[in-house]
């Protein structure tokens, strides 16, 4: 009886074509964020502080904000997250896709952003820092992304809002084409009832800037306070042996 | 029905299979370089390997100057070392730590991409057969474009900025690296990194020099910021060595 044999041969096969098929929509993600992408200037701001439910901690927390004391970025610190994401102003972001991980490269400060879309649970413990811990997953063709365990030493914004380590931040990717030109839309919702009485939802829209290239951004706030640290003390930038020696001349 | 079964079965096979073959992308890589590496002062064979040689051919002139600038820098690293001032370490330096600091390799299609833990720098190598564009600005990293060669990954960076302590190059410096998944004397994968340095105007002849790195798989990069100390004195209320918080 032939048949009899060629019933566990077929339920194999079956099973490798499941098996392939399980791989290569593991494999394909329904949408390639991969490129460089600049944020478009909302109409208003989403974090104007009058139209937030702040609680009397962070009405305290805003009033004691003085930028040259908390304003990390003004110590060539990191925006973090969700202010690397919120922010308005033109600097490119550069997403890198991969089946298992996004990552997100900002062109300010060079803060690196690590998405994990590898099923992983969260490490325990799980210290506060300036980007988080974020898992990401797919529902159709949106990536739905958490991330937690923020450092309260980061802000929302420049005007200082404030958030504690228990914010929880959740955003929505997507991208569509209109007019010929590609969007991303990350719909982003912060919820910190240490702050804020109900979540805050904002919704940041980006631009594929196509052919763009990314500056060496993590450097140009270093640069400067090198530049002026070496003029403080009266001093000339150094000066490299080949800049003397391919002009013939001593340095 | 029975053979139909198997018939669609193998035709789901093939379909699924050709649909995983056609998704690759046309400058398919024949090696994923992906992951957390560190980088390591042994190489593959168990022996220390010295990564930049202690006489490199330095034109006569330029081993004057060198060994002038070479005494007035290690009396006071802090001025001559632009690391020690929280930028970026300049290409091919980066490259050859042998400090524990990781890096990432992230490949994508027609790139791949290098985050250095240290520092947060990241450097591109673009794979889609572009030329590098011409008039650039040199840069801490330079601008690096690539291909493959079998399961070698060859990239050439040029545009690389001046300023360099330990390895110094003019604005004619070529590195030409071949990055490749190698196994030591254990089996085990390492990352090797052979850097042929070209630079007429530094050196009478080109030479190669090689660092090797080991797989983290799991580790996931931790932050590292140069300015924390900074920002940490500031948050303390120790403000005496932040100039703008003197005023």
């Amino acid at each position: 009886m032939p048949n009899i044999r060629l019933r566990p041969i077929c339920a194999g096969l079956a099973l490798v074509a499941l098996w392939l098929a399980t791989v290569s929509v593991r494999a394909a993600a329904p949408v390639d964020f991969s490129g460089i992408w600049v944020p478009v200037a909302a109409a208003r701001d989403p974090l104007a502080p009058a139209t937030l439910r702040m609680t009397d901690r962070a009405k305290t927390a805003l009033a004691a904000f003085d930028p040259r004391r908390f304003d990390s970025t003004r110590f060539c610190m990191p925006y973090g997250t969700p202010r690397n994401t919120l922010s308005t102003a033109p600097y490119p972001i550069e997403i890198l896709q991969r089946p298992e991980r996004l990552t997100l490269i900002f062109d300010r400060l060079g803060d690196v952003r690590r998405i994990f879309l590898d099923g992983r649970a969260r490490p325990n413990p799980l210290w506060p820092t300036w980007f988080g811990h974020s898992l990401g997953h797919w529902e159709g063709k949106t990536l739905v992304i958490e991330t937690v365990a923020l450092t309260k030493e980061s802000i929302l914004n420049d005007g200082g809002l404030p958030h504690s380590e228990d914010m929880r931040v959740v955003e929505h990717l997507s991208q569509s084409t209109r007019d010929g030109t590609q969007w991303l839309s990350d719909e982003i919702t912060i919820t910190d009832p240490t702050m804020y009485e109900e979540p805050i939802k904002v919704t940041q829209r980006f631009r594929r800037a196509e052919g763009a290239q990314m500056s060496e951004g993590s450097v140009l706030c270093l640069v400067d306070q090198w530049r002026e640290d070496l003029e403080r003390r009266n001093q000339t930038l150094v000066e490299g042996p080949q800049s003397g020696a391919g002009k013939g001349a001593q340095p | 029905m029975r053979r139909r079964l198997i018939t669609t079965a193998l035709a789901a096979t093939l379909m699924f299979g050709l649909a995983t073959l056609t998704a690759a992308p046309a400058t398919a890589a024949s090696a994923d370089l992906s992951g957390v590496w560190m980088p390591t002062a042994i190489g593959p064979d168990g022996n220390r390997n010295r990564t930049w040689p202690a006489k490199p051919p330095l034109l006569p002139a330029v081993q004057a100057v060198y060994d002038a600038y070479r005494v007035r820098a290690d009396a006071k690293p802090e001025e001559y070392d632009n690391a020690r001032s929280c930028l970026p370490y300049i290409m091919p330096r980066p490259m050859l730590l042998v400090a524990q600091y990781p890096l990432e390799i992230v490949q994508t299609a027609e790139r791949v991409t290098l985050i250095f833990e240290l520092h947060n720098d990241a450097r591109r190598i673009y794979l889609d057969g572009r030329l590098p564009p011409t008039g650039l600005r040199p840069t801490w990293m330079g601008y690096s474009v690539g291909r493959w060669e079998g399961e070698t990954l060859v990239v050439r960076t040029t545009s690389v900025r001046d300023g360099t302590i330990d390895q110094p190059h003019g604005p004619k410096l070529t590195l030409t690296e071949r990055l490749r998944l190698i196994q030591d004397k254990d089996g085990k994968t390492m990352l090797e990194d052979e850097i042929a340095v070209d630079d007429p105007e530094t050196y009478s002849e080109p030479f190669k020099v090689r660092n090797y790195f080991r797989q983290r798989a799991g580790v996931e990069i931790g932050e590292y910021f140069c300015s924390e100390d900074l920002w940490q004195q500031n948050l303390s209320g120790n403000t005496s060595k932040i100039p703008w918080r003197n005023n």
